[in-house]
């Protein structure tokens, strides 16, 4: 493992290098480990083999060896030696506990053997857009889902009249208001102590820290500190300040891994091979014992391509036996709320995850496309969660193997993949148009929604309690 | 085949030596270099139309236009003054305090390998910046990219300023990355928005009516 002391001074002493130079080696490299170790995903088998999984572990492993990561700021390239990161590899937590009280959850490494019946942690919440007027109401309705065991936040776009803009005051402030709007919607649901996963309106390490120290805001023991890499392999000082500033201070670090699908990365095989290396870097500074992944896909926004998604969510989930971190997988599906799609997207996903080994399933909603392309406000809502929630119980108390797993999931997927492709995504509707605002219930046409899809999925084996 | 056929071909298949040896064969041959120049860009071209055909990915991208900047190079001595001026100049970059630019970096190549001459300021570009290399480089259009919502904001900013330097009229802004979309841009006064980098360069070429 490598200290801070040793980190910065890799950063200003390492290989003075053009950051083209940098890019243009790290996708040769991550193409011939690709060939090398012959890795192929078979897109009818989301979930992989352990080989496959390993394959693409070593390919991470080598990869980071051979390019290290690109500090931004000083253009220098920091080099790790093997022995530092099996060392990290080795002495990682294999489980961690957030939260507080009753609200306590822990994050295990799920192995997925057979009669493991370990449910994921679930952690819904809309992390895009949300205004000030609907912000706690949205938040309460993801908090209070019975199989909801964690939060997330969402960006705050303003408060108390004040934009949110980074590097700013209305930055520091909205950065604070979430944190307490947070806890608020908690405290609504009767969950005051429940995980909530990272800042979401910050942008400047001031803003992070400012949602910390403050009186009802975060806390060390609910919420972790962003410290994560810039895509592909880079790190600016301002990340390297907060991995300090959480360390220093017990804050559970947020490590995670967007490798884009489409632009360094040519493909989901690629990207799972980066977010390997990406990972292992990320442990060597911020001594992590959660690692986050989401998908991004160039080529369309999140959703274009699911099975390439899917595909490197199952994948990295699996590789994770190797060190072993409890994975969070961030998904969320493209269709809007109240729409049948929405609830076959989620579902897909969560049995792949499940059965692949995922520990916890954050910022699941509805609505993705909406928050990418048409900048609707106020997108998702709790009943995504339910979804989530109730299928990720279901499918863990079935011990389903590999080859079940997977015909479940393309049976999922044949329901809606046609629309997908063709970009179709219903919009659905947004929180307020379907939650009765007062009772913070959803509406009858979205819960006869699910309850005709769970009929449906009950008839291919899904066994919801 | 051509001999400005072969030009374009050897750009269009990352043959950068090959590339190079042609254009200065047809440069000793007296061959106008405006031709070569239209053989060039068209293997610039290609390249792009690959990568929208996921045939070509960054990596490609980056190899073709360092290959398309080099035969560049070597024809543009070649031509009347005027014509060098020709090209469409493109100021770019990621707004201040945000550090994303996988996205910024494709629609700069793609921009490149459509014509246009791209002046990347990378990220993390003050406002002021934009202006001031805009009007160094007597640039056409002014492209911002945004990741998070709270840096968006800066693109507003950016055109709030050119106003206040009463040089609004004299650019076209166009504004795009995971932050934006089409009603933010109409409402910050953007003459353009793309969705994606494919889509940035054709936004590009109806704000200033051209091939690029």
């Amino acid at each position: 493992m490598v200290s801070i002391k040793d980190f910065q001074e890799r950063a200003l002493t390492g290989p003075l290098t053009d950051k083209r130079a940098f890019d243009k080696k790290l996708m040769l490299k991550v193409r011939e480990l690709a060939k090398d170790y012959g890795i192929t995903f078979n897109p009818r088998e989301v979930i992989p083999d352990d080989s496959m999984a390993d394959a693409v572990f070593k390919a991470g492993f080598d990869l980071l060896m051979d390019v290290g990561i690109y500090h931004i700021d000083t253009e220098r390239v920091i080099m790790y030696n093997e022995k530092e990161v099996k060392d990290t590899m080795r002495t990682r937590p294999r489980e961690i506990t957030l939260g507080e009280g009753r609200d306590k959850v822990t994050f295990k490494s799920r192995q997925v053997v057979p009669g493991d019946k370990s449910v994921p942690i679930i952690a819904g919440g809309s992390p895009h857009l949300a205004t000030e007027d609907v912000y706690i109401p949205l938040m309460q309705s993801f908090a209070q889902e019975p199989t909801n065991n964690g939060l997330c936040p969402g960006v705050v776009t303003s408060a108390y009249g004040i934009e949110n803009r980074a590097r700013t005051p209305g930055e520091i402030i909205c950065a604070m208001a979430e944190a307490r709007w947070m806890k608020e919607a908690a405290r609504r649901a009767g969950k005051p102590g429940i995980y909530i996963d990272e800042p979401m309106s910050a942008t400047s390490p001031a803003a992070y820290i400012s949602a910390f120290s403050q009186p009802g805001g975060y806390k060390k023991e609910t919420t972790q500190m962003s410290t994560h890499l810039y895509g592909e392999m880079k790190i600016p000082w301002e990340r390297v300040v907060l991995a300090t500033y959480a360390l220093q201070n017990g804050i559970v670090p947020w490590t995670c891994c967007p490798a884009v699908i489409g632009a360094y990365c040519r493909n989901a095989e690629e990207a799972t091979i980066v977010n390997v290396a990406s990972t292992l870097a990320q442990l060597e500074y911020n001594r992590g014992s959660l690692v986050a992944l989401y998908t991004v896909n160039v080529r369309g926004g999140n959703y274009v391509y699911p099975r390439d998604n899917y595909m490197e969510y199952a994948t990295f989930n699996r590789t994770m036996r190797n060190i072993p971190v409890p994975v969070q997988d961030l998904f969320l599906a493209g269709a809007g709320p109240c729409t049948e799609m929405v609830v076959y997207e989620l579902v897909a996903q969560t049995i792949a995850y499940t059965a692949s080994g995922g520990a916890a399933f954050l910022e699941i909603h509805g609505g993705g496309v909406d928050d990418f392309k048409r900048g609707r406000l106020g997108v998702g809502t709790g009943m995504e969660a339910r979804i989530a929630g109730e299928t990720a119980h279901a499918v863990a108390s079935m011990s389903l193997t590999r080859s079940d797993a997977n015909e479940l999931v393309n049976m999922v997927i044949k329901r809606y993949e046609d629309d997908l492709i063709k970009d179709k995504y219903p919009t659905g509707k947004t929180f307020t148009e379907c939650y009765d605002l007062k009772t913070l219930t959803p509406s009858k046409e979205y819960l006869d929604i699910y309850a005709e899809a769970k009929r449906e999925l009950t008839d291919i084996g899904i066994k919801y309690e | 085949m051509e001999f400005l056929e072969k030009i374009s071909k050897a750009i269009e298949e990352l043959k950068g030596e090959e590339a190079e040896t042609l254009v200065k064969e047809a440069i000793e041959k007296g061959i106008d270099p405006f031709k070569v120049l239209n053989g060039v860009t068209a293997g610039a071209r290609a390249v792009g139309d690959k990568f929208q055909r996921s045939e070509y990915f960054l990596l490609e991208l980056f190899e073709g236009a360092e290959i398309t900047e080099k035969c560049l190079g070597l024809v543009t001595p070649h031509l009347p003054r005027e014509a060098t001026t020709k090209r469409v100049k493109v100021v770019l970059g990621s707004v201040a305090g945000d550090l994303h630019d996988i996205g910024k970096n494709l629609v700069a190549l793609l921009l490149r390998s459509g014509g246009f001459e791209v002046y990347d300021l990378g990220v993390d570009v003050p406002c002021k910046r934009f202006i001031e290399e805009a009007e160094k480089v007597n640039a056409s259009i002014i492209a911002i990219s945004a990741l998070m919502y709270s840096t968006r904001l800066a693109q507003k900013e950016t055109i709030k300023l050119l106003e206040d330097l009463g040089l609004r009229s004299k650019y076209k802004v166009m504004i795009g990355g995971g932050a934006t979309t089409k009603p933010f841009a109409e409402s910050v006064g953007a003459d353009g928005w793309a969705e994606n980098a494919v889509e940035a360069v054709n936004v590009a070429k109806q704000l200033v009516g051209t091939e690029g």
